[in-house]
C-alpha cells in the first residue's frame, strides 16, 4: 500500500525551530534583522534566533549581509525551490562524484546524458521524424 | 575442534575458493564477450550470459559451500574431534571476511535506495497516474528528470513532473511499458544480487555496465512490442532533453556517465526490431541435472579433499 504523505516534508531536513525561522522570513518581503524576527518566532531567546540564523546561514540555506554592526538575513530559494533542492541534492551525492560508490537499486528510464549530447539529440529527432513521416507516407 | 566449527569453517572456506573459482569465470567470459560475434547474439542470450557471469563469484562460493557440508556431515565420522591446521582458519577467515564484505555492499545498496525513495518523495511528492502503469507511482518535483523504478518486491514508480507535463499521453504509455518491462524481467532483483556477488574491480563492473545496457535493450523492445518504437525514442530524446535545459543541477547531468547508450537506444528503436532470442532459462534448468548428479559422484572427492584442507599446516 502507498505511505500516505502526512506533515511537512522539509520537517524531515531541518529543525523545528531552523523551521519557524524559514517561515518567518519567507513572511516577509524583505530581508530581517535578529531583532525583527523576534515577534514572529515567539518564546526563543534572542541568542539562539541567532544561533540558529547563522546555522542556516553556514548550511547555504540564507543569504547574509552586514548592515552597519547588524546582519540582514533572507532565505537563499522560496519554500518549493528548497524542496526540490533538498531532494536535487540527495540525488547529486547519490549520483554524482562519491556516486560512484552508492549503487541504488533502481532502474532509470533515462540515466546517461552529457552537456554535449545536444547535437546528438538534433540529429535523432531529425530522424525520429523522418521515419514517422515515411510511416505515414504509407 | 568440534565438528560444527570444522564444518563452518570448511564452509566458509570452500566459499571463499568458490568465489575465487567465479570470479576466473568472470574475468574470461568479460574477454571472450567482447567480439563482434558476441553483439550479434540476442539481447535476452546477451543478458543472461553477462548476468551469470557477474552472478559467477557467488553462485560457486554457495555451490562449493554446499557440497563441502553435504560432503562432510554424510561421510565424517560421528563425535570425531580433529585438530585443525592453519590452512582452514585462514581460509575460514578470508571466506567470512568476503561475507561480510558483499553483505555490507547490499545492506549499503538497499540503504541508499531508501536515502533516494525518501528524498524524492521529500519533493512534494504526489500519488501520479501514469498510463499504462497499475502499481503506486509518484510525481516528484527534481530538476533531473527521473523516470525510475525502485524496490525488489515492490515496486514504486517515480516520475518527475517535467517528465509527465512534457510527455504525451501515448509517451508516458511506452514509458510505463518499458519499467513494466524492467519489473518482469526482475531487473532490480539482479541489481541487488550484483552487490552480494563477490568480486570488485573491472571485469565486475565491466560485466554490470554491459548487462545494464542489454536489460534497457530488452526493455526497449517489450515497450515497443507493446507500443510502438518511434513514440518511445521520441520520449528518450523528450526526457534526455529535459536533462540537458538550464535548470537542472550542473553536477548531476554532467557527472553521469555514458551518453553513447541513449543514442543506441534511439537508433534501434527507429530500425526494424531484432528478435530478442532465448533466454537460457530452460537451457539452465536443463543443465541443472547432470551437474546435480556429477556433483553427487563426487562427494567423496570433495570429502576427501576437505579433510586435506583440515590437516594442512598443522
Amino acid at each position: 500500500m502507498m505511505q500516505p504523505l502526512t506533515g511537512d516534508p522539509l520537517e524531515r531536513v531541518f529543525g523545528s525551530l531552523e523551521l519557524r525561522v524559514l517561515d518567518a522570513l519567507w513572511s516577509r518581503p524583505a530581508a530581517a534583522t535578529v531583532r525583527d524576527l523576534e515577534p514572529d518566532v515567539t518564546g526563543v531567546a534572542y541568542t539562539t534566533l541567532m544561533t540558529t540564523l547563522d546555522r542556516l546561514h553556514r548550511k547555504g540555506v540564507l543569504l547574509r549581509e552586514k548592515d552597519g554592526r547588524r546582519f540582514l538575513y533572507r532565505p537563499r530559494l522560496t519554500r518549493d525551490q528548497l524542496l526540490s533542492s533538498v531532494a536535487g541534492d540527495a540525488l547529486t551525492a547519490m549520483l554524482g562524484p562519491r556516486g560512484e560508490e552508492l549503487r541504488p537499486v533502481v532502474s532509470f528510464f533515462v540515466d546517461a546524458v552529457k552537456r554535449e549530447d545536444r547535437d546528438v539529440l538534433d540529429a535523432l529527432d531529425a530522424l525520429i521524424r523522418e521515419h514517422r513521416k515515411a510511416e505515414d507516407g504509407r | 575442534m568440534s565438528a560444527p566449527l570444522i564444518a563452518t569453517l570448511l564452509a566458509l572456506a570452500a566459499f571463499a575458493c568458490g568465489a575465487a573459482a567465479g570470479t576466473a569465470v568472470m574475468h574470461v567470459v568479460a574477454v571472450l564477450t567482447r567480439g563482434r560475434s558476441w553483439a550479434a547474439l540476442g539481447p535476452r542470450t546477451r543478458a543472461a550470459v553477462l548476468r551469470h557471469a557477474r552472478f559467477a563469484p557467488l553462485t560457486l562460493g554457495l555451490a562449493f559451500a554446499v557440497l563441502v557440508q553435504l560432503a562432510f556431515w554424510v561421510f565424517e565420522p560421528p563425535n570425531q574431534h580433529e585438530t585443525s591446521g592453519l590452512a582452514l582458519p585462514l581460509l575460514g577467515a578470508a571466506g567470512a571476511a568476503l561475507v561480510g564484505v558483499v553483505m555490507r555492499r547490499a545492506w549499503r545498496g538497499l540503504r541508499d535506495t531508501r536515502a533516494l525513495e525518501r528524498a524524492w518523495r521529500t519533493s512534494l511528492a504526489q500519488p501520479a497516474t501514469v498510463p499504462g502503469w497499475t502499481g503506486d507511482a509518484w510525481a516528484i518535483d527534481t530538476a533531473f528528470p527521473v523516470v525510475a523504478v525502485t524496490g525488489v518486491r515492490r515496486a514504486e514508480l517515480f516520475v518527475s513532473r517535467a517528465v509527465l507535463a512534457t510527455c504525451t499521453a501515448e509517451e508516458l504509455a511506452v514509458i510505463a511499458a518499458h519499467e513494466r518491462a524492467h519489473l518482469a524481467a526482475h531487473d532490480n532483483r539482479s541489481r541487488l544480487l550484483f552487490l552480494l556477488a563477490p568480486g570488485a574491480g573491472a571485469a565486475a563492473a565491466e560485466l554490470e555496465q554491459r548487462w545494464n545496457d542489454t536489460a534497457e535493450e530488452i526493455a526497449d523492445l517489450k515497450a515497443r512490442a507493446a507500443g510502438d518504437g518511434l513514440t518511445l525514442a521520441q520520449a528518450l530524446t523528450k526526457v534526455a532533453r529535459l536533462a540537458l535545459s538550464p535548470a537542472p543541477t550542473p553536477c548531476l547531468a554532467s557527472s553521469l556517465i555514458g551518453g553513447d547508450t541513449l543514442e543506441q537506444r534511439v537508433r534501434r528503436l527507429v530500425a526494424p526490431a531484432q528478435p530478442a532470442g532465448p533466454s537460457l532459462r530452460t537451457l539452465g534448468a536443463v543443465a541443472l541435472v547432470p551437474l546435480t548428479l556429477v556433483a553427487a559422484r563426487a562427494l567423496p572427492a570433495v570429502y576427501d579433499a576437505a579433510e586435506w584442507l583440515v590437516r594442512l599446516g598443522r
